[in-house]
């Protein structure tokens, strides 16, 4: 393969990603190209030592962000007849409403996800705000009036619950990560498919 | 090596190639693989991913009648250099205690 060929084939794989994009990354393999000719090579010595167009591509798009990739790779191989245009417009309610559906499945679950979170960081940050305000206001209350037994109890349960609270809140710290982490992987694999799929 | 470690000695290595002065894509290959082997398809999504961080700054200029680009570093790549060579101390600590040689309970 010569350096044209090897050029030619990498922006076919990279067509849909912006303008940019593409030369920006043609000018970076013609210049590894053209570098390895200067040190002495011949052009497909030099080519085969860069690798192949396909894990080329495949690197550039593994760090573009999701809906670039998507962009880029989910093309149809060969255009589209008028026949199944218009099929595909006829079937439109069908397949379109399904694949609503299913989408908004799983934009719930994953909104389903994060309320647990928020509800998680709700009832421990509760907690913390409650057994603070016993101890702080109640127990003064309580020595008002001078039952002191009780305002011993009020301020060492008031403890406990702030306690329960910070304990809950580092606990949902975890959780919130552990989900950002999950999003990221998920992310990740659906990029690796469409890569995938583009070669 | 494990995949994650690698990806992020390799940012490293490249701001190692270039600390001492401005570079090039393939000088920066030719440097760094006798210690880390390295592709120009694994470079390059490195480089925009560093610049992109503003670890480094990149520049083109005319080389034998064509363009080439020059990598240089970034006052924040050398604070990231400096933060790494600080955490293989503590690294290193750790490894010199695993692999020591037993001469506990004589």
């Amino acid at each position: 393969m010569n350096k044209e060929q090897f050029l030619f084939e990498l922006r076919g794989r990279l067509a849909g990603l912006p303008l940019e994009d593409i030369e920006r990354s043609l000018d970076f393999y013609r210049e590894m190209i053209d570098d390895r000719i200067e040190d002495g090579m011949t052009e497909d010595e030099a080519v085969a030592a860069i690798g192949t167009p396909a894990d080329a591509a495949a690197q550039i798009l593994m760090e573009m962000p999701l809906p670039k990739v998507v962009k880029a790779t989910a093309k149809p191989k060969r255009k589209l007849s008028g026949a199944e245009i218009a099929l595909l417009c006829i079937t439109a309610p069908i397949w379109g409403s399904i694949l609503i559906g299913v989408l908004s499945a799983l934009f719930g679950i994953y909104v389903g996800i994060w309320s647990v979170v928020i509800a998680l960081y709700a009832a421990f940050g509760a907690a913390l705000v409650s057994g603070v305000a016993v101890a702080l206001f109640a127990a003064p209350a309580f020595i008002m009036q001078g039952f002191f037994g009780e305002a011993i109890f009020a301020i060492g349960a008031g403890l406990v619950c702030a306690a329960i609270g910070i304990l809950g809140i580092m606990f949902s710290n975890l959780v919130a990560k552990g989900v950002v982490w999950l999003t990221k992987m998920t992310a990740k694999g659906i990029k690796s498919i469409f890569i995938k799929r583009g070669e | 090596m494990d995949i994650q470690m690698k990806r992020g000695l390799l940012d490293i290595c490249v701001l190692a190639a270039i600390k001492d002065g401005e570079s090039y894509g393939y000088q920066i290959i030719k440097d760094i693989s006798p210690y880390v082997a390295v592709s120009e398809s694994t470079l390059y999504p490195i480089l925009r991913r560093l610049e992109g961080s503003g670890l480094l700054t990149v520049r083109s200029a005319e080389h034998n009648g064509r363009l080439r680009k020059y990598y240089c570093i970034a006052p924040a790549g050398k604070e990231r250099l400096d933060s790494f060579s600080q955490e293989w101390k503590e690294i290193m600590a750790i490894y010199n205690f695993v692999t020591r040689e037993g001469k506990a309970h004589e």
